[in-house]
This record gives structure tokens, sequence and C-alpha cells, in this order.
């Protein structure tokens, strides 16, 4: 009793600044002013403040600015229509245009050297060019609708691929303690490979469209479900399965009555926010040729085309958003 | 009831046709010990006779629950021999021999997802096609198996398709109970089948558990901790402690030094307590 009650008296509070804890605050500090002078991050304060000086009218122009200037002013009006001379089309009949469509007579004026009088002139032609009204927006939806096809042909590789790998990679049913590290390394790895880099390769591989597109995101699906599958395996109510072992059920018997009926939500929950991911991940795989409005929206961007990637753009944030909202509601009614 | 009467009077006297001393599950030497812990069956002997209702008493963690998963094969015995009939059970496990054994355990141990009769027709799962059980498209004579089965335990047809995590713990160990008749066992092992029922409850499914063997001829060794619930169901009590068996006789023979030496110190009045609403219901 004595010794605790002396001890007590010599005790004392920590400092809440410790010497140590400056000299960590100093050593942060230096590190972080070395790498923004790496970033460029003072070029970047300097754009910045000239912006917003032209914003409040302090300067007539400024580099930001004159960007945000120039892609707005190209990207509105957004291209939705299409435009094709009636001479490109083969086997045209004018009595039977599309939907939502009309001709037009352009004309254009040409200058010329006429051999007879050697003088310039000028002379009027006329084309006719058929103009689809919502050409450009059905053949973005058309793309969109790729972007969500391999999207779901990415997780429905990906929970085909997973269910098998993680009974394989479970501690409960791995055959062999060397099979479940293996699959589980494999496994880890796809996660951690970044689509948009297997997308590359794949696309090298298989050459541009949804094909890439759909391994780079599957396999990367296998990385997510292969462990979490097989994470709800392990964790999955020993109870009903240790019934069924009493009864001399087999591995494969045991889940399929005493493992896999209970985590069934869980799996579909998993599955549904890889699907929503993947759809969301296809326009970004599609900027390096794998398919999709993503392919279609770098084309444009290449070709300086901004009316065209502006609809692109506000068509995917449409249905991503639309997606978001479907995908909350289906995960809230299976889990 | 009908077809369940009907179906219990040949199970009942093929059963007594058979020489009843042959018919015996018997544990001999059995030790058991989990990895590298301290042993916790000790030399165990035991004999139980077909058609008999022992029970096992014991205070918690005296090995009851180890026993039972022994005797199933859920855990490997470390030295020691299980027998049924004369053939030894333990070691390579004969799928076979088994078979006549059935477990009934403290929590159900049902899927909660799958149905009622999915449930009971899991027990013989293991001799099923394994594509059939992959479907879950077992064979008629199973489907109708399994409906005997559970009007055996008094389930009604209403019963049948719901989901098993939808029923009272009552109902749910009646389908455990279902389950381990689907095989025909010759001995039921149940594992403290009433721990989380109420008195009434408890009262009506030992009632059931206790006339189901003596219909069947099936033995049933049932583990227990209220001491009342025990002298009023059993033909034979085995007391149990840590790992030994330290009493089997008669119930009437259960005197309170009997109890001392299965429990420790005399059973506290809460203990007496517990075990006395058990036996009012
Ligand atoms: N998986 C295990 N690993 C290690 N020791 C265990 C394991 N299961 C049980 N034991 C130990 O074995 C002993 C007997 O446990 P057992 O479950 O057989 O007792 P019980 O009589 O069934 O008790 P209860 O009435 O509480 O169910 C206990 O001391 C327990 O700690
Ligand atoms: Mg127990």
């Amino acid at each position: 009793m004595t010794q605790t009650s002396a001890s007590a008296a010599n005790w004392k509070a920590k400092p809440i600044i410790s010497t140590q804890t400056i000299l960590i605050v100093l050593a942060v500090l230096i590190t972080l002013g070395a790498s923004a002078e790496r970033m460029k991050l003072d070029t970047f304060f300097e754009q910045a403040t000239q912006f917003a000086g032209q914003m409040v009218g302090l300067n007539e122009t400024s580099q930001i600015g004159a960007s945000l200037q120039r892609i707005t002013g190209e990207m509105f009006p957004l291209a939705i229509s299409e435009q094709t001379p009636v001479s490109d089309i083969p086997d045209f009949d004018q009595n039977e245009l599309p939907l939502f469509s009309s001709l037009e007579i352009q004309s254009r004026e040409i200058s010329r050297l006429n051999p007879d009088t050697l003088q310039l002139e000028t002379l009027k032609e006329e084309d006719a060019v058929l103009i689809e009204h919502f050409g450009y927006l059905f053949f973005l939806m058309e793309k969109m609708l790729e972007t969500v096809e391999i999207g779901v042909w990415a997780t429905l590789f990906a929970v085909l691929v997973s269910v098998p790998l993680a009974i394989l990679g479970s501690q409960n049913f791995a055959p062999h303690r060397a099979i479940y590290l293996l699959i589980r390394s494999a496994v880890s790895f796809l996660r951690a490979m970044p689509e948009l880099i297997s997308a590359l390769f794949l696309v090298l591989c298989f050459g541009f469209g949804p094909v890439a597109g759909i391994l780079a995101l599957g396999l990367h699906g296998v990385g997510f479900l292969g462990k979490f599958f097989a994470e709800e395996i392990e964790t999955s109510d020993p109870k009903p399965q240790e019934a069924l072992k009493a009864l001399g059920a087999s591995p494969l018997t045991i889940l399929r009555l005493g493992v896999f009926p209970q985590i069934l939500p869980a799996l579909l929950g998993l599955s549904i926010y890889i699907l929503d991911r993947n759809i969301r991940m296809a326009t970004v795989v599609g900027l390096v040729g794998a398919g999709g409005i993503g392919q279609e929206l770098r084309g444009r961007y290449d070709l300086f085309e901004y009316d065209r990637v502006g609809t692109a753009l506000l068509l995917i944030f449409v249905v991503i958003l639309a997606l978001d909202l479907a995908s909350a509601q289906i995960r809230k009614r299976v889990t | 009831m009908t077809a369940s009467a009907a179906s219990a009077i040949p199970d009942a006297t093929s059963q007594q046709t058979k020489h009843l001393n042959d018919h015996r599950l018997s544990f001999t030497g059995l030790s058991v010990r989990y990895d590298r812990g301290p042993t916790i069956l000790q030399n165990l002997n035991l004999s139980l006779a077909p058609g008999e209702f022992t029970v096992l008493l014991g205070a918690s963690g005296s090995g009851k629950t180890t026993l039972i998963k022994t005797a199933v094969g859920l855990i490997r015995p470390a030295s020691g021999m299980i027998s049924l009939n004369g053939s030894v059970l333990s070691g390579k496990r004969p799928k076979q021999l088994r078979s006549k054994l059935s477990m009934i355990h403290q929590d159900f141990g049902l899927s909660p997802r799958l149905s009622v009769i999915q449930n009971v027709m899991a027990g013989v799962a293991a001799e099923t096609n394994l594509f059939r059980v992959m479907l879950q498209a077992y064979p008629r004579t199973i489907q109708r198996r399994a409906i005997e089965r559970l009007v055996d335990v008094d389930l009604s047809p209403e019963h049948f398709d719901r989901r098993a995590r939808d029923l009272s713990g009552g109902q749910k160990q009646r389908v455990g109970i279902a389950r381990a008749l689907m095989r025909d066992p010759e001995f039921l092992l149940a594992d403290e089948p009433i721990a989380s029922l109420d008195p009434m409850t408890a009262d009506r499914v030992m009632t059931l558990l206790k006339q189901l063997g003596r219909q069947r001829g099936i033995g049933v060794l049932c583990s227990l901790h209220q001491i009342e619930i025990a002298r009023q169901f059993s033909d034979r009590i085995v007391g149990m402690r840590h790992g030994k068996i330290v009493f089997d006789g008669a119930p009437k023979d259960l005197s309170a030094k009997a109890l001392e030496k299965i429990f420790g110190a005399p059973p506290s009045p809460v203990e007496m307590l517990s075990s006395q609403t058990g036996a009012l219901s």
C-alpha cells in the first residue's frame, strides 16, 4: 500500500507537446515543402491567383480562364445530331428517311480556275445532306449500352470464377494449406493490379474492343470477390456445418446445405456492388481502347471535338447517377 | 399419426428379433484430448443397450459434449475404441456403421434458410446421389420418408415448407429429431437437446424422445444438467465429472451422495430450483 502511494506521488503527467512531437512536425513540414517543389505547386498557386484575379476583375486574362473559356465555348452547344452527305449513303431512298431526320440542301462556294477564260471564278455547288437530329445521341446511347454490357459480362465472369476459388481458398474448405495460400495470393495480386493498366496490356493481346475491357474488369473483380466470398465462407455459422458433418456429409454437401443458403444474401450484395463498380469502371477502361463509350470519348477528345465529348460526359453522368440509385435500392433489398 | 404408427411397428419388431446383447454401443478405454490441450475424457468405459434411455448427467465442462461428438465421429479419440454390434467404429470411420448413430444438437444445427423438409431430408444427404443433393431433388421415397418423420415428431404440414429459422425453438428441435431419424439409427445421441427451451416445451420434447426411443427400440444417450428431468425420464443415469464416469445406476439410486460425486459440492439452490421448475411443467 505504502509503496503504491509513494510511486503515485512521484507520478508526473506527460508534457502535452514533447520535443519528439516538435521534431516530427518539423520533419513532416520539410518533406512536404520539398515535395511541393517537385510537384510544381508554386506554378499552380500562381495560376490560381491569376485566375482568381480575373474573376474579381483585377486582371484581364489568366491561363486557366482562357482554357476554360475555350473548352466551354467549344463544348456548347452539345452535339446531338449527325450529318451525312447523301452521296456517302449507299442506296439512299429519299422517300424513306430514318426517324427524326430531314434532308437539307447545303450550298458551298468553290473557287476554281476556268481553263477557257483563265480567270478565277466562283461556283455554287449544292449538296444534299441527311440530318439525323438525334443521330449522335443515339449512337452514344448504343456505346453506353456496350459499356453496360462490358460491366455485366465482367461481373458474370468474376462471380463464376470467384465461387470455386473462394471455396478452395477458404481456411475451412481448402483441401490443403498450400492451395489456400496459393489462391489467396493470386487473388490479392489480381486485386492489387489496377484495371486501367491490365486493360492497356489486354488491348495489346486482344485488340481494341470490349473483350479486353471485360477481361480487365473481370480479373479485378475476381480479386475482390475471391477474397470476400472466401471470408463469407469462413465466417458462416459453424453449427449447421457441424450437424451435417455428424451425418457423414461430404464437404460439397456441407457447402450446398450448410454454407451457401446462409451466405447467399451476402454474396448477392457483394456481386451487385461489383456490378455497379464494373459499369462505372467500364467507361474508364474504354479510354485505353477497351470498348464502349469511353473509347468513343477518347477518340473525340483526340480530335478536339469537345461538343461531342461534352455529350458523352453528360450521358455517362446521367447513367452513373441512375445506377448508383438503383444499386443502393437493390442491395438494401437483398441483404 | 396413422402413417407413423404403420412405419413404427415393423421397426420395433425387427429390433426385437435381433440379439439385443449384440446391439450395444460400447466405449472401451476411450481417451480424448483437443490438440495439445489437457485430456478431456480419460480411459472411459461405457456400454449402452438398445431401447434404453440413458441420461448423461454432469456439470458444465465435465465432457458430455466431447463424448457425444466423439461417438458420432466429429472428434477423433486419442486412444480407445468405440464399437457397435461388436464392430469397431473409430479409426477409419466405416460409414455403414456410423449411419446407425444420429446426433441431436443443443442449438438444433439446422440450416436456417432452408425449408423444414429440406433440413429433414439432409439426414440422408450423405447416402444420396451427390447430383440430387446439389439440385435438392431427392427421390420420391426420401421425400415421403421425410414427411413420415415430420408427422412422427408431431409437426403439421403447414410447417413443412417454412424456413427453419421461422420456427419456434421447440419446433426446431422436433425438426432436428426428424432429421436424426431419417437414417433409422440404432442409437440417438442427444447433446442437451432441451437446453435452449422453456420448461413446458422441454418436457414435451423429452417425452417425444423417450416415446420414439421406446417405440422403435432406439437406444438414447441424452446429456443433461437438470437433475429432476434426468430422474423423470431416464432408465439409467450415467454421472460424469472431469471426463470420468463417477456414477452409473438406476434413477432411484441417484442419492444426495451420488449427486455430490457428480457435481462436486452439493447442488446449489439455484440448480435445484431450475431442475424443479423443469419437473413442474
Ligand atoms: N474445441 C475445444 N478445444 C479445446 N478444449 C475444448 C474444446 N471444446 C471443449 N473443450 C474443453 O473440454 C472440456 C469439456 O467440454 P464439453 O463441452 O465436453 O463439456 P460439457 O459437459 O458438454 O459442458 P456444457 O454442459 O457446458 O456443455 C471443457 O473443459 C472445455 O473447456
Ligand atoms: Mg456441452
